[in-house]
Parts: C-alpha cells; sequence; structure tokens
C-alpha cells in the first residue's frame, strides 16, 4: 500500500507546525529533528493539492439506534403487531419502498435519498451478538469476532497500517470531534486527536511579559522524554500531538469564513466543524462524531422521534455544505450504532437491546438504493433481528474502495466486499 | 492472614514525604506540605487509619437548595394544557438549576471536608452503581443516592447491593419501576451483574431474563408534585412475578433479596470488586504478577462477609500499594486534580469558583452526576487526549491568574511560604517538589530553569511563582499521582 499521503500530510503538517510555532518564538529540537528526517526526494516534491484524498466521516449513534423505527418496515403486519405503542404508521412514513420506509422525521435525509445520496444499510451485525452496550460497541469498534479481544481499534490499525515505518505520521490523521478518543481509533502509534472547539484547543502561557519564553519551556516539558514509564510515556505522547495539532488548528480556524446554515444541535455543530476543518485542508482522512441518547428502554416516543430529527437535519445540512464547497465525491459519512433494539416493545413504552440493526452511508459515492435485505421479523434469534450483513464487509469495503487500504491487513482476514459505492 | 503482606518501610524504601503524599493523594485528594508532614510523623499505620478510620457518618438536613417549598404547583392538576405546558417548564427550570448546584455542593464537601477519604469512596460508589442526573431528572433522589453511598461506604457489600437495588434513583435509572409481571424490563438485571457484581463472561442471557422476573414490582411510590418531591421504594405485590425462575444455577419463587444473596455466593463478585477498587485505589492497570494479591485480598473479602472496611484497611497496608512501580502511575481524574489542586493551595469554594468548577469537570469528562453512561468513568488513559490535556493545562491557568484570586482573594505567596524563592535553581526545585509526583529529566530541568531565571530577574515573587507553577502544572507529570 503507498504511503504518499503519510510522506506528504506528515511533511507539510510538520512544516506548517515548525513555521507557526516559530512565530510563536518556539521551535522545539524535536520538531527540528523530525523535518530533518523528511530529507528525502518523496518530501521534497511540491505539495500535492489535497482534493484528491477521500475522507471518511462516522457516525456514531450511541446506545443502541431502533433501526426498526428509524427505516420502518411498515408494510410487514409482524411490524405493527410487536409495536403496539411505538409503531410508526404507514401513513405517516416516508416511502422509500412497498416494505420500508424513513421514519416520519427524517425527510432531510429522504430527500438526500432520492438524490441518491443515501444508502441505508438494512440488517448489519454479526454472529453471536452480545447485548452488553460496551461490549457490543468494542466489538463494532474494534471490528473483533464477538469471542475474541483485539486491543486497538479498527480505525486505529488503518492509521498504524497506513503509516508503518514513518517515524513522525501526522497525529491528525484521525480527528474526533468531542472531549474523547473514541475505541476504534485506538493504534499503536498514538495517533489521532480529539478537540471539541479549536478556541480551546491551544496552550496559553500565564506570563505575559516572557510569553515566548515560557512556551518554548511548555514546549519541552510537553514531548517525549528518555526514560520515562507508563503512563508518563503516554502523557508526553499525547501532549506533543497536542501541541503540534493545535499550531496547525488554530491556524487553521483563524481563516474560517463560513455562511453554511446549520441546525441548532450538538451533532450539527460538530458536523460543522468537520465541514470546516475538511474546507480548510486539515490532513485527517478519518473525522469522528457521535450522537448519543439512543438507549430507549422506556417512553421511547419521547426520546427517538427528536434523535430522528436532530440526526436527519444534522446530517442533511452537512451534506448541502460539503456540496457547496465542491466536496462532497470525496467525503463519504458512515453511520452505526451497537446494536438494533427488539422487535416487540417492551411493556414500558420503549425497547430492550437488540441484534442487527441499521447502518447507513451518506455522500457523493454512494450507490443509490438500499443496501442488503431487510431481516424477517418473525425469524428471529431470541426476539432479535437476524443480521444479514456483516459490517466487518462494510468496513472492508470502505477500506478497499474508499481509503484504499488493505482490508485484510487491518481486519485481520477477508470479509466479502459488497456493492455500496460507485466507481 | 494468609498471601497477606503489610508494606513495612525500608532503607531503600522508607516512609518519608513521597509515600506519605501518595497515601493522601489515594485515599483522600492530596492537601497541603503540613499535611504531608503530619502524616510522615505518624508512621504508616497511624496515617492510614487516620485516614480511613472516620468515625460514621451522622444524619445530615436536606440541604437548603433542595427544599423545595417554594415548588410551584403540579402540572397534572393544571386546569389546562397552556397551564400545563407553562407549570412543566417551570419545574424543569428548577429541576435543572437544583441540580447544577447539587454538583456544586459535592465539589464543595470534597474541598472542604475533613474526611476526604469519605469522598473518594462516595465517588467511588457513585462511578459504579452509577446514575445519570440526565435520565433521572430528580435532584433530591441523587441526592438521597449520593447520601446512600456514604452510610454504606465502609460497610457490607450486601447491604449496599439491596439498598441500591430499592434506591429511587437507580430504579428510574434503569428502568425497574417499570419493570412488572409478564413484561420484564431486563435493563436493571443486565447491568447488576455486568457492571455492579459478577463481571461480564460471569452469566448467561438466560439469567438475565429470570433475575429481571425476581425485580418485577420494586417500584417507586413518588410524592407530590411527582417531578421536584422526594419518592419511595415499592414493593408492588401484584405487579411481582412469584413464579418459580432459575438464575446462577438456583431455582426457586426468588425475589430481589435472593438475587443480592446469590450473587454474594458468586466467587467472581469479590474479584470484580477487588479489581475495581485496585483500578481506583492503586494502579491504573492491574499486571499479571498482581493476581496473586488480588485473589488474596478477594478471599478475604469474601470470607468476612463482604465487610469493606477491613478490605480498605489491607489495601492501604498492602506491599503493592507501596511499591516503587504504583507510586505516580495513575492518571489523576479530572476530580482529583481539581480538589488536589485546590485543597493543596488551600483555597476557598466561593460560588463562582464553584461554577466554574461544574463546568470544567464536564469539559474534562468527570460531570458529577452525569458519568458518562452506566459504566460509569473507566478512568486510567481514557481521561486523557489531545483535548483533554489542554483544558487541564489551561484551567489551572485560570484558576491562578485570574480564577482564584478573584474568586477567592487567595495569594500563593501565603500558600506556599515553605517553598524558598532565593535564586531560580531554589524555585523550580522547590516547586517541582511540592507539586510533581514524576520528576523532571535532567534536560527537562535545565529547559525549565532557563525560563525562570527570565522570570526571577524582573518578578515579584507573587509573579514568579504563579508562572512557575504554572509551567509545571502544564506538564505530564503533574497528571499523575
Amino acid at each position: 500500500m503507498s504511503c504518499d499521503h503519510c510522506v506528504h500530510t506528515r511533511r507539510e503538517f510538520l512544516t506548517r507546525g515548525l513555521t507557526l510555532a516559530a512565530a510563536s518564538g518556539t521551535v522545539p529540537s524535536f520538531l527540528t529533528r523530525a523535518a530533518f528526517a523528511l530529507d528525502d526526494p518523496a518530501a521534497n516534491e511540491a505539495p500535492r493539492a489535497r482534493a484528491d484524498e477521500r475522507i471518511l466521516v462516522v457516525l456514531q449513534l450511541a446506545g443502541g439506534n431502533d433501526g426498526l423505527n428509524t427505516l420502518v418496515p411498515y408494510g410487514d403486519d409482524a411490524y405493527q403487531r410487536a409495536r403496539p405503542k411505538l409503531a410508526v404508521q404507514a401513513n405517516d412514513v416516508l416511502r422509500i419502498s412497498d416494505y420500508v420506509g424513513l421514519h416520519p422525521n427524517l425527510a432531510p435525509l429522504k430527500a438526500l435519498y432520492d438524490q441518491g445520496r443515501l444508502a441505508p444499510l438494512q440488517g448489519a451485525g454479526y454472529p453471536n451478538p452480545n447485548r452488553s452496550h460496551f461490549r457490543s460497541m468494542e466489538i463494532w469498534e474494534t471490528a473483533a469476532d464477538s469471542d475474541r479481544y483485539e486491543h486497538y481499534g479498527w480505525i486505529g490499525r488503518y492509521f498504524d497500517n497506513h503509516c508503518a515505518g514513518q517515524p513522525a505520521p501526522d497525529p491528525t490523521l484521525g480527528l474526533r470531534v468531542g472531549r474523547s478518543m473514541p475505541q476504534s481509533f485506538g493504534n499503536a502509534g498514538s495517533l489521532g486527536v480529539s478537540l471539541q472547539t479549536p478556541e480551546q484547543y491551544r496552550w496559553y502561557p500565564s506570563d505575559r511579559r516572557h510569553a515566548a519564553a515560557q512556551q518554548q519551556a511548555f514546549a519541552a516539558l510537553n514531548q517525549p522524554a528518555d526514560g520515562a514509564w507508563p503512563p508518563l510515556d503516554f502523557l508526553q505522547r499525547t501532549a506533543l500531538n497536542a501541541r503540534l495539532s493545535s499550531a496547525v488548528i488554530t491556524d487553521l480556524a483563524a481563516k474560517i469564513h463560513d455562511a453554511a446554515p446549520y441546525p441548532n444541535s450538538r451533532l450539527a455543530a460538530d458536523l460543522k466543524l468537520v465541514a470546516q476543518l475538511i474546507a480548510g485542508g486539515l490532513g485527517s482522512r478519518v473525522y469522528y462524531v457521535t450522537l448519543g441518547g439512543f438507549d430507549t428502554h422506556a417512553n421511547q416516543l419521547n426520546d427517538h422521534p427528536n434523535l430522528m430529527t436532530e440526526m436527519g437535519a444534522a446530517v442533511a445540512a452537512f451534506v448541502a455544505d460539503l456540496e457547496r464547497q465542491k466536496n462532497l465525491d470525496r467525503v463519504l459519512l458512515l453511520a452505526f450504532s451497537e446494536f438494533g433494539r427488539r422487535v416487540q416493545e417492551n411493556y414500558s413504552g420503549g425497547t430492550d437491546h437488540g441484534a442487527a440493526g441499521l447502518m447507513f452511508l451518506a455522500g457523493g459515492a454512494v450507490k443509490p438504493g438500499l443496501a442488503g435485505k431487510h431481516p424477517s421479523l418473525t425469524d428471529l434469534e431470541r426476539g432479535d433481528l437476524k443480521f444479514g450483513i456483516d459490517f466487518r464487509s462494510v468496513y472492508a469495503t470502505v477500506l478497499k474502495q474508499w481509503l484504499g487500504a488493505d482490508p485484510k491487513a487491518v481486519l485481520g482476514r477477508e470479509f466479502p466486499l459488497l456493492d455500496l459505492l460507485r466507481a | 492472614m494468609s498471601g497477606i503482606r503489610t508494606w513495612k518501610p525500608t532503607r531503600t524504601e522508607p516512609w518519608d514525604r513521597r509515600r506519605a503524599r501518595h497515601l493522601l493523594e489515594r485515599a483522600g485528594f492530596g492537601g497541603t506540605s503540613a499535611e504531608v508532614d503530619r502524616l510522615v510523623k505518624m508512621g504508616p499505620k497511624d496515617a492510614v487509619a487516620h485516614l480511613i478510620a472516620y468515625p460514621p457518618p451522622v444524619a445530615e438536613p436536606l440541604p437548603e437548595f433542595l427544599q423545595m417549598d417554594t415548588a410551584p404547583p403540579d402540572p397534572r392538576e393544571a386546569k389546562d394544557g397552556a397551564e400545563r405546558e407553562q407549570r412543566f417548564r417551570e419545574f424543569v427550570r428548577m429541576q435543572r438549576r437544583a441540580t447544577f448546584e447539587l454538583k456544586g455542593w459535592w465539589l464543595k464537601r470534597m474541598l472542604t471536608t475533613e474526611r476526604p477519604f469519605e469522598e473518594k469512596l462516595a465517588l467511588f460508589w457513585h462511578g459504579h452503581f452509577t446514575t445519570e442526573s440526565d435520565k433521572v431528572k430528580n435532584p433530591i433522589l441523587l441526592y438521597n443516592q449520593n447520601q446512600l453511598f456514604r452510610t454504606h461506604a465502609r460497610g457490607r457489600l450486601g447491604d449496599l447491593l439491596l439498598e441500591i437495588s430499592r434506591d429511587p434513583a437507580m430504579l428510574i435509572y434503569l428502568d425497574n419501576h417499570l419493570n412488572v409481571r409478564g413484561h420484564p424490563n431486563e435493563n436493571y438485571a443486565r447491568e447488576l451483574f455486568e457492571l455492579f457484581s459478577l463481571g461480564i463472561g460471569h452469566y448467561t442471557e438466560q439469567d438475565v431474563l429470570e433475575t429481571a422476573r425476581a425485580f418485577t414490582g420494586w417500584t417507586i411510590q413518588r410524592g407530590r408534585p411527582a417531578r421536584v418531591g422526594t419518592a419511595q421504594f415499592m414493593f408492588n405485590e401484584r405487579q411481582h412475578d412469584d413464579g418459580e425462575k432459575t438464575f446462577l444455577g438456583r431455582t426457586g419463587s426468588l425475589g430481589g433479596e435472593d438475587v443480592v444473596r446469590i450473587i454474594l455466593d458468586q466467587p467472581s463478585t469479590a474479584d470484580f470488586l477487588c479489581r475495581k477498587l485496585w483500578r481506583y485505589f492503586v494502579a491504573d492497570e492491574i499486571n499479571p504478577e498482581d493476581n496473586e494479591e488480588l485473589a488474596s485480598w478477594a478471599t478475604i473479602f469474601r470470607a468476612n462477609g463482604y465487610q469493606l472496611q477491613p478490605l480498605l484497611e489491607i489495601l492501604f497496608s498492602s506491599v503493592p500499594f507501596y511499591d516503587e512501580r504504583n507510586l505516580a502511575r495513575r492518571i489523576k481524574s479530572p476530580v482529583e486534580l481539581v480538589v488536589g489542586t485546590l485543597r493543596r493551595l488551600q483555597v476557598e469554594p466561593a460560588d463562582r469558583l464553584l461554577q466554574l468548577l461544574t463546568g470544567s469537570l464536564k469539559a474534562m469528562g468527570q460531570d458529577l452526576f452525569d458519568p458518562p453512561n452506566v459504566a460509569g468513568w473507566h478512568g486510567g488513559a481514557e481521561w486523557m487526549n489531545t483535548s483533554t490535556l489542554l483544558f487541564r493545562y489551561n484551567l489551572i491557568n485560570v484558576l491562578l491568574s485570574g480564577g482564584v484570586k478573584r474568586f477567592a482573594g487567595l495569594k500563593l505567596s501565603d500558600r506556599l511560604q515553605g517553598v524558598a524563592t532565593g535564586d531560580a535553581a531554589a524555585t523550580l526545585d522547590g516547586l517541582a517538589e511540592e507539586f510533581l509526583a514524576a520528576p523532571l529529566t535532567t534536560q527537562q530541568r535545565e529547559t525549565a530553569l532557563a525560563y525562570v531565571r527570565t522570570l526571577h530577574a524582573d518578578s515579584d515573587r507573587e509573579e514568579l511563582l504563579r508562572c512557575t507553577v504554572h509551567l509545571l502544572t502544564s506538564t505530564p507529570q503533574y497528571q499523575v499521582c
């Protein structure tokens, strides 16, 4: 696999980091060393335009999204029977086929579907499903078999694989909007950064009169040092990543001029930041955002429709923004949840943890239409839907056809590729 | 007791300021130099007793901000839809305000208490038997649950398991108040096994379903008005499924009390709890060589009827607790960072400071009464990423420069009187000793010293302390204890 991207982004990243650090009066020696390491033919080529680099945006729906009330099998009597209180009525469904349609609050996604920019993936799951949030989320994030434990995340392993042999790859290869790191990003090389807002994403000196000197000392104390033991070594790598990436992101944020309309919600704000960073040319290949609150054990009608509204409006605004930027064809959004919910509603007006669920892809490159076959509502496993698409086949397809990676090297074995993306 | 060795100071591993501070940080929230000196004088045995054998808690009146005498009229008794809507909005506003105050109330307790171990334990149990205000909403129930943790913090695990299963906030949080005969809601049963007692892999899906049946009818009776008032545990016999159930190898007409009893018969419960206590008090990671020690703790814990106090005594007197490889190896939680910093500087928690800190804890990933999910805070490396690290650094800057002075009129030169500032090296080394559990490398010290020399040349003592402390707290070394 080619690592042009690493060399290229690392070079540009470090160059920008150095320039910015120099402007603020600090040139840490570690950076200087890393920059010298770049003195090779590949790195000395003129910076390549980024416009051909494809980007993956992962949307995590945390808590277990009720796939059956997202992509509704309104044409199945078994659905109405299983959901006497919770069923979305056939008249309200935004119809996609005679069998399924979208939740009425997903009109913005229906419009994307009609434009061929949204592909729901029905019946996504894995063998021997686990009904614990944490274990099942871990399975999705590490792409492990349900009886095996993987240390690193599937995206993290992609980072490691992609940048193997590089002395100082760009830590912003993966960027999480938020204040925690997703397990998907777990990797051996300490790659990946997280931030909530660019303004808070920098270190502010406390010494106004000797700001440059203090900054220089700060830099020296916040980078890998000899003899550090865990967890100090981890903290030092994190500190270095924070310092380098904040210089680049602060610079980029200062240049953001935007007028793109987004709805007023957390998810919309997060996706807006992603769109801004993409527009600014940040080197990230993978962005990760989360919408939580899907664990609807009780009174689901209070919460789930609002989540549908928030998700639909935010994703549609994001897609519109990317289209205006002319970046839609190089951005792919992948949405997943740790499981779907039980077919039969419970007595509390909610639904319990289930198994197979719904994924969806959005962007300019998706193959229009429904992917996969809707799972049967009567042929169940412990009351839950059986999966038809192994989610790792979706990952494999995205890795190979979108990110240009070797899925076997990342996922550990072959998974059949799916016909999800336009050639 | 078999397999348990008590740590004894030696010439190479003495009971000194370093180990005394280690104990004070772990069994509390750290403290001033004088407090460290006091523990050194006591010796390890008395120091442990001093911290963990605090007098039993006494009943406290409901804090004023939770006395909802001024509660608006019950929305359910509104004359029409518009009035109901208006009353409901007022309720929500009141609850949010009170919940925010509740967060500050706890933080203030941690900052000012003379029994820090009590708060440290309450925080452990809150992270273990999680509840999110985001779902429960009623701050009085959250307060009551929080006090329940203090009442049983060092008692018997069985009592705590039973009481938490009957706790209104928990019943709401995991939907057991809606768990009724014929329609079991398995949310509580699953988390009770997975996260509160046995750990994943020690039960089956069938065990979860059957256990959910045992808890049917365990519900709440709400006071009025429902959303701001109190609620009591209620056993609703009509909604209880008294049919035969089989779980964890037992069969019978089992109820919730039986579940607790049966859980305590499982060896994995003691093991699970000991591991969790280890990760909270001893080290972020459990290494293979620690398994033997942990197995001994679990055996003793189970043998003595799951009493917590003796287990905690063992923990804080154990060889691994004072082992070199467990000193300065834990990443501080946001609460430990904030409370530890402010206790060390003896900062008075003014209301505005508490408000700032409540929001900051959330940003750093430890929103009190609102853990991220039912698994609580995982801790360790999960506290730390590029975003939270920068936030920690900047928060201390705010506290030292604008914040603390403005909020409490703090002068660092008063609080750090013991630190000599005659020259740059003495200043740096004195403050590093005071603040950092892990030392700077020679090269790091040299670079820092170059800066402190610049500062020393033209700054007053206050400025010198403030900027040097901020630099030293903006380091990986300050994030560990």
